[in-house]
């Protein structure tokens, strides 16, 4: 730093200045606005590679890259989690969809024949009421309505026809610890949104069973959606769902029990129905399918007794 | 089963794309006595149906090539006066306000039970009647208030304005006497022979006309 006045320099403190060729210059100049002392400050700096903070520097880096992997890592683990939901959800929306325009494609199909068999039961029974009976015309009526009765039964043997499984050419070995695992994984974020422990008991060795990965993994997801459903009348530190996985007499099982209201007597015959469901706005298809996905794949799905008195399903596969 | 009262029994027509439906139904509505006239094509029957006959229309909503509602809409937009019954087998509560909306006098689901279907056409066969009964009435009395002179249609318009014969002279400026001899001219030209039947036969009409020029 030095004073200067017409073209006089006044050192006032020597630096490093000259011994630092590289690095970057620094430089400061302002006249001191004195009538008394027209000088100008003069402030020089050069600062080197040397003098940079090498260590703070890299060390700084070297964390950011650590937590911009670990942002990418979590977000790749979240997006292929929802992934893998999405093409569960999908599958199910696409068999429930079939379902669908299966329904209202029968519908039309039966209505058909039934008002035909209708109309000419009732005009059969008109024809007779009159005075004399036109009982001719009233046998034709008859012999329609049989034959109409009878296009009602193809429709419906077709129908059978069509939904019945071809085989169980799918199924492969699949360790049902694994199935259990993957499907807790895909519904923990659902679990903690509704504040539900969800907890797998499963043996130290595989459990090897007969089935078809997708279809299993659509009964599980369902089982467990049901199971939270039913805990949200539970006060939160009571809400549990137990899965639990073994194999026993020769089947491989899978059980999902929840610590729920539970299944009233009276309807437990009718959990299987389609369409029925305890909840309001239940489509009433979940169990129903998945009954139907495991008789497919020769297992059966139950239902069983619960630790305490909320509601179990217990799927029974063969095992590998 | 009674008789109907116009000379031929109402016809109805039904179309649906199902023989086995047609066949029954149609069997079924012959039954009261009504004439059906059964339709596999609901484009044919656009273009070849009889719209002079008094009767009803019972339509299929579901039906390949053009729907039942379309048809409907055909009809209304053309002025079809026949009432339109129509039958679904897959009633949804938008479809049904759809149909009424557009004009349908009934809308019944598949299998439908006989009373039901009769009573409806019964009804609308009904009411058919007594529209076109309506229309021709009304067209008889335009016939005959045509034939009224200028003057006879202003005195006629004063008197069911509620004027006296006395009234109506002074407000046309003529005498007593020539009003009587318009007034028992209208009377006789429009067939009436009472006041009250005057007015309840041509009020309507002599007030429309009053504002035409």
């Amino acid at each position: 730093m030095a004073l200067v006045h017409q073209s006089q320099r006044f050192e006032l403190q020597g630096g490093r200045n000259a011994e630092a060729p590289g690095g970057w210059h620094f430089r400061f100049r302002k006249p001191l606005a004195s009538a008394s002392q027209p000088f100008e400050v003069d402030a020089e700096r050069r600062v080197g590679w040397g003098e940079l903070p090498w260590g703070r520097m890299l060390a700084w880096s070297a964390g950011m890259a650590v937590l911009l992997a670990g942002a990418r890592l979590l977000r790749r683990q979240r997006t292929e989690r929802r992934r893998a939901e999405e093409l569960l959800r999908l599958g199910q929306v696409a068999r429930l969809n079939t379902l669908g325009e299966l329904a209202a494609g029968m519908a039309h199909e039966l209505n058909q024949p039934l008002t035909a068999v209708l109309a000419s039961t009732q005009a059969a029974r008109r024809l007779l009421d009159e005075e004399p009976p036109e009982t001719g015309a009233a046998r034709d009526a008859m012999a329609q309505a049989a034959l109409q009765a009878r296009r009602a039964a193809d429709v419906l043997g077709r129908l059978r026809g069509t939904l019945e499984r071809p085989d169980a050419a799918r199924r492969e070995p699949v360790d049902l610890r694994q199935a259990a695992r993957r499907a807790l994984h895909l519904l923990e974020p659902e679990g903690e949104r509704r504040h539900t422990a969800m907890r797998l008991e499963a043996p130290e060795q595989p459990v090897r069973a007969l089935a078809d990965p997708v279809a299993l993994e659509q009964i599980v997801h369902n089982l467990l959606m049901n199971a939270l459903q039913a805990l949200e009348d539970v006060p939160p530190p009571r809400r549990e769902v137990l899965l639990r996985v073994r194999a026993q007499d020769g089947q491989a099982l899978l059980s999902v029990s929840d610590t729920g209201p539970g299944i009233p007597a009276e309807l437990r015959s009718r959990v299987f129905q389609p369409f029925f469901s305890t909840r309001s706005g239940g489509l009433g298809l979940g169990l129903s399918l998945s009954e139907t996905l495991a008789a497919g794949m020769g297992g059966a799905l139950t239902e069983g007794d619960a630790p305490g008195q909320g509601a179990c399903f217990v799927l029974s596969l063969p095992l590998a | 089963m009674t008789a109907p009262s116009t000379p031929q029994s109402p016809l109805i027509h039904l179309v649906d794309d199902d023989a086995a439906v047609r066949d029954s139904l149609a069997l079924l509505i012959g039954t009261i006595g009504l004439r059906v006239q059964t339709w596999e094509a609901p484009q044919r029957f656009l273009a070849e149906f009889d719209r002079a006959a008094v009767g009803a229309i019972v339509l299929d909503v579901r039906m390949p090539g053009i729907g039942g509602l379309a048809v409907l809409d055909r009809l209304i937009a053309e002025g079809v006066d026949q009432p339109v019954v129509m039958l679904t087998g897959h009633g949804t509560v938008e479809m049904c306000r759809r149909a009424f909306k557009a004009g349908a006098a009934e809308f019944l689901e598949k299998p439908v039970d006989d009373e039901q279907l009769l009573e409806a056409l019964q009804n609308a066969v009904r009411q058919h009647v007594r529209s076109r009964e309506r229309s021709q009435a009304d067209q008889a009395a335009r016939r005959r208030y045509a034939q009224l002179s200028e003057r006879e249609r202003e005195v006629l318009g004063l008197i069911v304005a509620g004027l006296t014969n006395k009234e109506i002279a002074r407000a046309l400026a003529l005498s007593p006497r020539t009003v009587e001899t318009h007034r028992a001219n209208v009377f006789a030209k429009l067939g009436c022979e009472s006041l009250a039947q005057l007015i309840r036969g041509y009020a309507a009409l002599a007030e429309e006309q009053e504002g035409a020029p």
